[in-house]
């Protein structure tokens, strides 16, 4: 019982902590919004798209300024892991925004050690924000299964290619034979096309600024048949995507219309979903 | 007599390109069994429900694979699958057929590779885990793994022949194959609360997976053969493309039926053809 208070207290203790610093952050005169070295415009668009786009279970790593507005754009205190000057490495968490304050922190390390990878970036020279996926065992074996699960991808998306219950846009079908797509789109594309025909119309990321090694989240599927029967296939797919759960449930899966549907999951992309071929 | 010649020669060049197809065709089937590979599926998660089970290949709609009302401590035989990629998918035995199937896994299912696709850990934290299965055995010796699926005992360590095989394997957990001198000996599983004795023989040549399964009243050992033999095929395979539940690799029979047809065509034609200078010389007396 002692211990399960003790465990409480300390939970509570550092929730209130991180609180208390975010709070801090957002109303403290002493940390304006230069010293963190980014415009409040850059800094909302970023913070606005960590809101929109990461994963709701992942934990972000932030400087206190950041941190106070990704939590007035609704993050909870839970997700954020403040950067203290005293803080040895965003280790921990999930992504890491490297904002200009963070980038002098952690100088060549965060992209060589802990974050290597830019999942989207906004504002440009000092201002400017980037989203870093975080490499939890190191660069090296972070870049080692980011080529793995390319090899992967494009293993799995030749095979897409070939499948008779799937038609594919041209620019579509360049992104799939170059493992440019995400694994989760293409495991649940495999599930829908043993149903019925799919036709892929686009892929697309909304990731401003990220690297070329990251895949595209997002798919267009249009209706095929005439009227009715278009649309009761669509929402057939609907009702598929809507029944997965993590890591294959996405962030937002809508119909546009009765013509076509889109499909999106959030950042980052897994690494390792698909086996190796 | 012209014609008669003529129906003759028609005959044996038909059944000649009956054989010659036959052959050709045999050749084209064994290389489309050489991208084969084999799934086994098991309910290894004491208390998540039956499921149905579903394999969609990325590339071909038809080589879908469904089991249905797979229940704790289920390993289905092994199934002929074409190589390529596969989603897998669950859903819960007997639910309303509205109910969509559950992505879990995907597969990548080799050449000659074999697989146990298994469902382990406790069902609020289920999982689908691709286990490797090894088919050939170094000379002289058998393989043998555990998968610790017993929810009442957390840790379990295995002897084997007295000799202490695998240490505490936690729950939902698989050890790596251990290679063993072939015997007939006793296997003993204990975890904290219960033990279980089986005698098991571990023939050279053979692989096993045992598994260590919650009975109803202690434990129980399920030992399955995963392949005996050098030939490289699981024990037990579902032959290509028959049998089983769905659409797969071609069978084989069909170009066997037309290589005997095609030998029982040149049989009767290569005797009308031997019968005719008999019957010539006949009338020539």
């Amino acid at each position: 019982m002692a211990v399960v208070l003790a465990l409480i207290a300390i939970v509570a203790l550092g929730a209130g902590v991180t609180g208390v610093i975010i709070g801090r952050a957002a109303r403290s005169p002493s940390v304006p919004a230069a010293a963190a070295g980014a415009p409040a415009a850059t800094r909302g668009e970023a913070a606005s798209w960590i809101a929109g786009q990461v994963a709701a279970s992942a934990i972000v790593a932030c400087d206190p300024a950041m941190c106070a507005a990704l939590h007035a754009d609704g993050l909870p205190a839970t997700r954020l892991l403040v950067l203290g000057t005293a803080t040895a490495d965003p280790l921990g968490s999930d992504v890491v925004v490297a904002t200009l304050a963070v980038r002098n922190q952690f100088g060549t390390r965060l992209q060589s050690v802990y974050a290597p990878v830019v999942i989207a970036s906004f504002g440009t020279g000092t201002g400017r924000i980037d989203i870093r996926a975080i490499a939890p065992d190191g660069t090296a074996a972070y870049q080692a299964a980011v080529a793995a699960d390319r090899r992967s991808r494009i293993s799995a998306g030749s095979q897409l290619l070939r499948n008779p219950r799937i038609i594919v846009a041209a620019d579509a079908r360049n992104a799939l034979s170059a493992g440019d797509v995400d694994p989760r789109l293409l495991m649940m594309l495999a599930a829908l096309a043993n149903e019925q025909q799919v036709r892929i119309t686009a892929f697309g990321d909304p990731s401003p600024g990220a690297s070329p090694v990251v895949p595209l989240r997002s798919v267009e599927i249009a209706a095929l048949g005439p009227g009715a029967e278009a649309e009761a296939s669509l929402r057939s797919m609907l009702s598929f995507i809507d029944a997965q759960r993590q890591p294959f449930q996405p962030l937002r899966a809508v119909l546009v219309g009765s013509s076509a549907l889109t499909v999106e999951y959030a950042a980052p992309s897994p690494l390792g979903l698909l086996g190796s071929p | 007599m012209k014609i008669m010649r003529f129906i003759r020669w028609t005959t044996f060049l038909m059944a000649a390109a009956a054989l010659l197809l036959g052959i050709t065709r045999v050749a084209s089937a064994s290389t489309t069994s050489s991208g084969t590979g084999w799934v086994r599926l098991a309910h290894l998660s004491p208390n998540t429900p039956a499921v149905d089970v579903y394999l969609y290949s990325f590339g071909d709609p038809s080589a879908e694979l469904v089991l249905h009302h797979v229940g704790y401590g289920t390993v289905s035989p092994y199934e002929a699958l074409a190589a390529g990629e596969y989603t897998v998918a669950m859903r819960a035995a007997g639910a309303a057929a509205s109910t969509k199937p559950v992505l879990s896994a995907s597969l990548t299912v080799a050449p000659g590779g074999a697989y146990t696709v298994a469902g382990l850990g406790p069902e609020s934290g289920l999982r689908l885990e691709v286990l490797q299965d090894q088919l050939t055995d170094p000379p002289g010796k058998a393989q043998v793994r555990f998968i610790q699926a017993s929810l009442q005992q957390h840790e379990v360590t295995v002897t084997w022949d007295g000799k202490p095989t695998v240490t505490n394997l936690a729950f939902g957990s698989v050890s790596s194959y251990q290679v063993v001198s072939p015997a007939t000996a006793t296997l003993h599983a204990a975890g904290e609360s219960e033990s279980v004795n089986s005698t098991i023989t571990l023939a050279a040549g053979t692989v096993h997976t045992v598994v260590i399964l919650d009975g109803s009243k202690a434990l129980v050992l399920d030992n399955l053969l995963d392949a005996a033999g050098s030939d490289g095929v699981p024990a037990g395979a579902a032959a290509t493309g028959l049998g089983g539940t769905a659409p797969r690799v071609p069978s084989p029979l069909p170009w066997l039926y037309l290589i005997a047809a095609g030998l029982l065509l040149t049989m009767v034609g290569g005797l009308g053809v031997r019968l005719v200078p008999r019957q010539r010389g006949r009338h020539a007396r």
